[in-house]
C-alpha cells in the first residue's frame, strides 16, 4: 500500500483485538512499542541479533575514539557543553548527556565500519548506542533496560526508514540521521520510564529535529549525523517530559500533508511501520561491515581480495582494472581520486586498488597517508568503473589485465550481506581488531560484559572497561603498556 | 562582487552559491541603511525575548539545560534566577524566548506579514550570543545580523516557494543558514571557514510544519540557533562539511525542498540589497506603537534597551555587545 496523500488516522486494533478509532500512526507506534516494553516481549532471536549489533558498533566506536576528528567533537563537548559524568567508549573525558550522545554517535560512525540495514541503507547501531549509553549512564539503568531500549529504539528507526524507502534516500537524505532521531527518542523515552503518551510526545518533538543531507558524504559531517540524531532524540524526549502539559499527544507527525513522510519522501508505505511484531523485526535484517567503507563497495573489495592472491607481486605490470558493478556503486562511490581517508570511503576504485595491492582492507587502508601513497595512486589511475545493470547490489566482478592475460573474479554476494552474514566468530575477531589498539587486553572482558549485559546491574563496569586509564580489570593502561 | 555567471561549477553548471555567499558574508561592507534596520530589528526582538523568557517552552529549555549544568561561558537571565549556560545552549534559550513571544503576536497578526518568515529570531539570537562569547562590539554584532538577513532574503527568494510549499518550517531551515551566516561574520570567519560553517549548519536544517504547532515552533527556533553556533565552533576547530551545501546535488536546495533558481540567489550580490528593511517597523506596529520608532517602543517595553536605538555605527563600535545583551536580560528580570 503506497501513500502519496493524507492518512492522518485510521482504525486500529489493540493487543486484545479491541478496535481503536482514530488513533494516529504516531500514537499506534508508541502504544505498540510500550506494549512490548511492558510485557518484556522482545523475542530471543531478536535479542541475540540486537546483542550482535551492540557489540559490533561498540567495537567500531572504540576503534575510532582516538581519531583526530573525534578529538574535535570531544573538545567541543568539553569546552562548550555542560557538566556531566557520562563516559564515551575509548575516552577519558566525562561529558554531559546530550553532548555525550553526539560524541558516541560520531565515533561509532566515523570509520563507516559499523552496520547497514540493506533495504534502507540505515546505519542503525550508531545512534542507538549513543542514545542508550548516554541516558543509561546518567540514569543508572540496568543492562537489561539498556538492551531493551537499544533494541526497540533501533527497531523504530528501521521501521520509519523502511516505510519510506527507497524514495527518501533517493531524494538525497542521509537516512541514518533523519530516522535515527526517532529511534533515539524512543530509546530515551523507554529508559526514562515514559508511558505510551510520553513516547508519543517524544516522537512529536523529535520530528522537528531530523537532520542530514547526503551532500555531507566524504566529510566529517557524515558521522556527525547519527551523533546529532542521537542527541536530538534524547533532547526531544526530555523536552517532551517538561512540556507534557502543552504538547498534544495526538499529533500525527508522520502522515498528513505537512507530516514527516510527505515532506521528506515521495512515496511511503504506512504498513511497514505497523507490521506485526509477531513476525517482523527489521533489526534481524541488520548486516555488519567487514570493511570500513560504503557498503556498496564491499563486493568490489571481495573480488579484489580474491585477485590479490594471483596478482600480488605483479601490481606494477597491471595494465587495466575493470570493475563491473551495480549502478548505485557509481552514484555513491564513483570518486576515482580520493584525497584522504574520508573521501576514500566513498571510492570503489580505492577499495579495489587497496584490495589488489595490500591483500587486506581494514582501517589502515583508509588512513590519509595510505590513501595518498604512490602505489595506490598509480593503480587507481588504471581502474575503471563499469555499470552492469544485471548485477545485484551485493554483487560485483573485476577483470585485471596483467602480463598479457585477463584475470577475472566474481562476487555473487558480498561478505557481510544477508546472504553471507558475518559469523559470531568473525564479529568477535573484528571487535578484537578494533579494541586492542586502543584498549590492550580488554577484548575478552569487554566481550564477556556485553554477552552478560542483560544481567548487569548497571553500565558502570562496561564503561569502565571502555575507559583507557581504568583499573577495573586490575591493571591500568599504563601498566599494560 | 560581479560577473556571477563566471562562477559556475563545471560538474553541473550551477552557480557556486555557497562559495559566493561565503565571500559576500566575509567581505561585504554593510550599507548604513541596512545596518540601522538590523539594529532596530535586533533591539525589538531582544525586547520580545524579555517577554518570551517566561513562556512554557523557554522555561522547559532553561530547566533542561540548567539541569545539565555547565557553569561557563554565557550568563542567561531567567526571571527569578540566574544561570550560566554554555554558548550553544544560551543561543537555544534566547531564540526560544524570542520566537515564543513573537509567535504570541501572530495570534493577532500573521507572522508572514513581517516578510521574513520568522527566521530573524534565530538569526538575532545566534548573533547576540556569539557576539557576547567572542567579545565583539555592538556594531559588529549588528553587522552580522544585517548580512545574515540579506542572505536569508536571497535564499528565500531563490528557493521558496517550493521549499515552503513542501511543508518546511522556515525558522528551522532558512533560519539555521541565516544564523550560520551571522555567527561566521561576527566570528571573523574568512570565506573558507564561512563555507564550512554553512556546510555543517545546512545539513542540520530541520523542522516540519506538522511538528511546529504551539510551543514546538519556539523549540525548533532554539535548536536552529544552537546548531548554527555549534557549527561555527566546530568549523573553526577544523571540522569539515560540504562546501556546496546550498546548491549541491544532494544539498539544501535540492533535498530540503524542491530545487530553485540558484542564479537568482546570487544575482546582484554585493551591489543590490534585497532584505526587507521594514520588518522592524511592522513589528513595532504590531506591538501597538504610535510609529515614533523603536526608541519609543523600547522605552515602554524594555527601557534598558532604548538607549541602543539611538546609536549609529560609529557610536556602536565602542559599545561592547555584552552591554546590550545585559540590558536585555535586565529587562527580562523585570518582566
Amino acid at each position: 500500500m503506497l501513500n502519496c496523500g493524507t492518512c492522518r488516522s485510521s482504525v486500529f486494533r489493540d493487543l486484545r483485538g479491541q478496535t481503536i478509532m482514530d488513533e494516529s500512526l504516531t500514537g499506534r507506534l508508541a502504544r505498540e512499542v510500550m506494549g512490548i516494553v511492558g510485557a518484556d516481549a522482545v523475542p530471543d532471536a531478536v535479542r541475540a541479533e540486537s546483542r550482535r549489533t551492540f557489540l559490533n558498533v561498540l567495537g567500531v566506536a572504540i576503534g575510532a575514539s582516538q581519531e583526530a576528528a573525534t578529538d574535535i567533537v570531544v573538545a567541543q563537548a568539553t569546552s562548550h557543553g555542560g557538566d556531566g559524568s557520562v563516559l564515551i567508549p575509548g575516552r577519558e573525558e566525562p561529558i554531559d548527556t546530550l553532548n555525550a550522545a553526539t560524541c558516541i554517535g560520531f565515533e561509532a560512525h566515523l570509520d563507516d565500519y559499523d552496520d547497514t540495514h540493506l533495504e534502507t541503507v540505515i546505519h542503525v547501531g550508531a545512534s542507538s548506542l549513543a542514545a542508550t549509553l548516554s541516558v543509561g549512564q546518567e540514569l543508572g539503568s540496568t543492562g537489561a533496560e539498556v538492551m531493551r531500549a537499544f533494541t526497540l529504539g533501533s527497531e523504530v528507526t528501521l521501521r520509519v526508514g523502511v516505510a519510506m524507502s527507497p524514495s527518501h534516500y533517493d531524494r538525497g537524505w542521509h537516512i541514518s540521521g533523519t530516522c535515527g532521531v526517532f529511534g533515539a527518542a524512543t530509546a530515551a523515552a523507554i529508559l526514562m520510564g515514559y508511558d505510551a503518551e510520553g513516547l508519543e510526545r517524544s516522537l512529536v518533538v523529535a520530528a522537528g529535529m531530523t537532520i542530514g543531507v547526503r551532500d555531507a558524504f566524504g566529510t566529517m559531517t557524515k558521522p556527525y549525523h547519527p551523533g546529532k540524531a542521537a542527541s536530538n532524540g534524547v533532547l526531544a524526549a526530555r523536552l517532551a517530559g517538561r512540556l507534557k502539559d502543552v504538547v498534544a499527544p495526538d499529533t500525527d507527525v508522520f502522515t498528513g500533508p505537512e507530516g514527516f513522510f510527505s515532506v521528506l519522501a515521495d512515496e511511503w508505505d504506512v504498513a511497514r511501520i505497523t507490521a506485526s511484531y509477531d513476525d517482523t523485526w527489521e533489526l534481524q535484517k541488520n548486516a555488519y561491515k567487514p570493511y570500513p567503507c560504503g557498503i556498496v563497495i564491499h563486493p568490489v573489495i571481495d573480488a579484489a581480495l580474491d585477485l590479490n592472491v594471483v596478482v600480488s607481486g605483479r601490481i606494477d605490470r597491471i595494465d587495466a582494472v575493470r570493475i563491473f558493478c551495480h549502478p548505485l556503486v557509481v552514484e555513491l562511490t564513483g570518486n576515482p581520486e580520493p584525497r584522504d581517508g574520508l573521501e576514500a570511503r566513498f571510492s570503489a576504485i580505492h577499495g579495489a586498488a587497496a584490495g589488489l595491492v595490500d591483500g587486506h582492507v581494514g582501517l589502515a587502508q583508509y588512513r590519509d597517508d595510505r590513501v595518498t601513497l604512490a602505489d595506490l595512486v598509480a593503480l587507481r589511475a588504471r581502474c575503471e568503473l563499469i555499470v552492469d545493470e544485471s548485477l545485484d547490489r551485493d554483487a560485483a566482478a573485476i577483470e585485471v589485465d596483467v602480463d598479457a592475460e585477463t584475470l577475472r573474479a566474481v562476487t555473487p554476494h558480498a561478505r557481510g550481506s544477508l546472504a553471507r552474514p558475518l559469523t559470531d566468530g568473525e564479529l568477535e575477531s573484528k571487535f578484537a581488531r578494533l579494541v586492542e589498539p586502543v584498549l590492550p587486553g580488554r577484548t575478552a572482558p569487554l566481550l564477556a560484559e556485553v554477552m552478560a549485559l542483560d544481567s548487569a546491574p548497571s553500565l558502570e563496569r562496561l564503561m569502565e572497561l571502555c575507559r583507557p586509564s581504568s583499573g577495573v580489570d586490575g591493571v591500568t593502561r599504563t601498566e599494560i603498556a | 562582487m560581479s560577473a556571477m555567471s563566471h562562477h559556475t561549477d563545471p560538474s553541473d553548471g550551477r552557480p557556486q552559491v555557497t562559495k559566493l555567499l561565503s565571500e559576500f558574508n566575509a567581505t561585504v561592507a554593510v550599507p548604513e541603511r541596512q545596518w540601522a534596520s538590523a539594529r532596530d530589528l535586533t533591539l525589538v526582538l531582544l525586547a520580545l525575548a524579555a517577554q518570551g523568557a517566561q513562556d512554557a517552552p523557554s522555561q522547559a529549555v532553561a530547566d533542561e539545560f540548567r539541569a545539565a549544568g555547565g557553569d561557563r561561558d554565557i550568563l542567561v537571565q531567567i526571571p527569578g534566577t540566574e544561570v550560566r549556560l554554555p554558548v550553544v545552549w544560551a543561543a537555544s534559550l534566547t531564540a526560544t524566548a524570542i520566537q515564543s513571544a513573537r509567535l504570541g503576536l501572530s495570534k493577532s497578526a500573521k507572522p508572514e506579514s513581517t516578510g521574513d518568515h520568522l527566521t530573524s529570531a534565530v538569526v538575532v539570537a545566534a548573533a547576540v550570543v556569539l557576539a557576547e562569547h567572542e567579545q565583539r562590539s555592538f556594531e559588529e554584532c549588528i553587522d552580522g545580523v544585517a548580512v545574515a538577513i540579506e542572505i536569508v532574503a536571497r535564499l528565500i527568494d531563490g528557493l521558496a516557494p517550493g521549499h515552503l510549499d513542501r511543508g518546511w518550517h522556515a525558522p528551522g531551515t532558512f533560519g539555521v543558514l541565516g544564523a550560520a551566516s551571522a555567527v561566521a561574520r561576527i566570528g571573523g570567519a574568512d570565506p573558507t571557514l564561512t563555507a564550512s560553517t554553512f556546510g555543517i549548519a545546512g545539513t542540520q536544517a530541520a523542522g516540519i510544519e506538522a511538528a511546529a504547532g504551539g510551543p514546538l515552533a519556539a523549540i525548533i527556533a532554539g535548536r536552529a540557533a544552537a546548531n548554527a553556533v555549534e557549527s561555527f565552533l566546530l568549523a573553526r576547530a577544523g571540522f569539515s562539511g560540504s562546501l556546496r551545501i546550498i546548491e549541491g546535488r544532494r544539498g539544501f536546495g535540492e533535498v530540503v525542498g524542491s530545487g530553485g533558481d540558484y542564479s537568482r540567489i546570487v544575482e546582484g550580490l554585493g551591489t543590490e540589497w534585497w532584505a526587507d528593511l521594514d520588518v522592524a517597523r511592522r513589528l513595532i506596529e504590531i506591538l501597538g506603537d504610535t510609529g515614533e520608532g523603536p526608541g519609543s517602543l523600547l522605552r515602554s517595553l524594555a527601557p534598558q534597551l532604548s538607549r541602543f536605538a539611538a546609536l549609529d555605527r560609529t557610536a556602536a563600535a565602542s559599545e561592547d555587545a555584552r552591554e546590550v545583551v545585559a540590558a536585555a536580560r535586565a529587562a527580562a528580570s523585570v518582566g
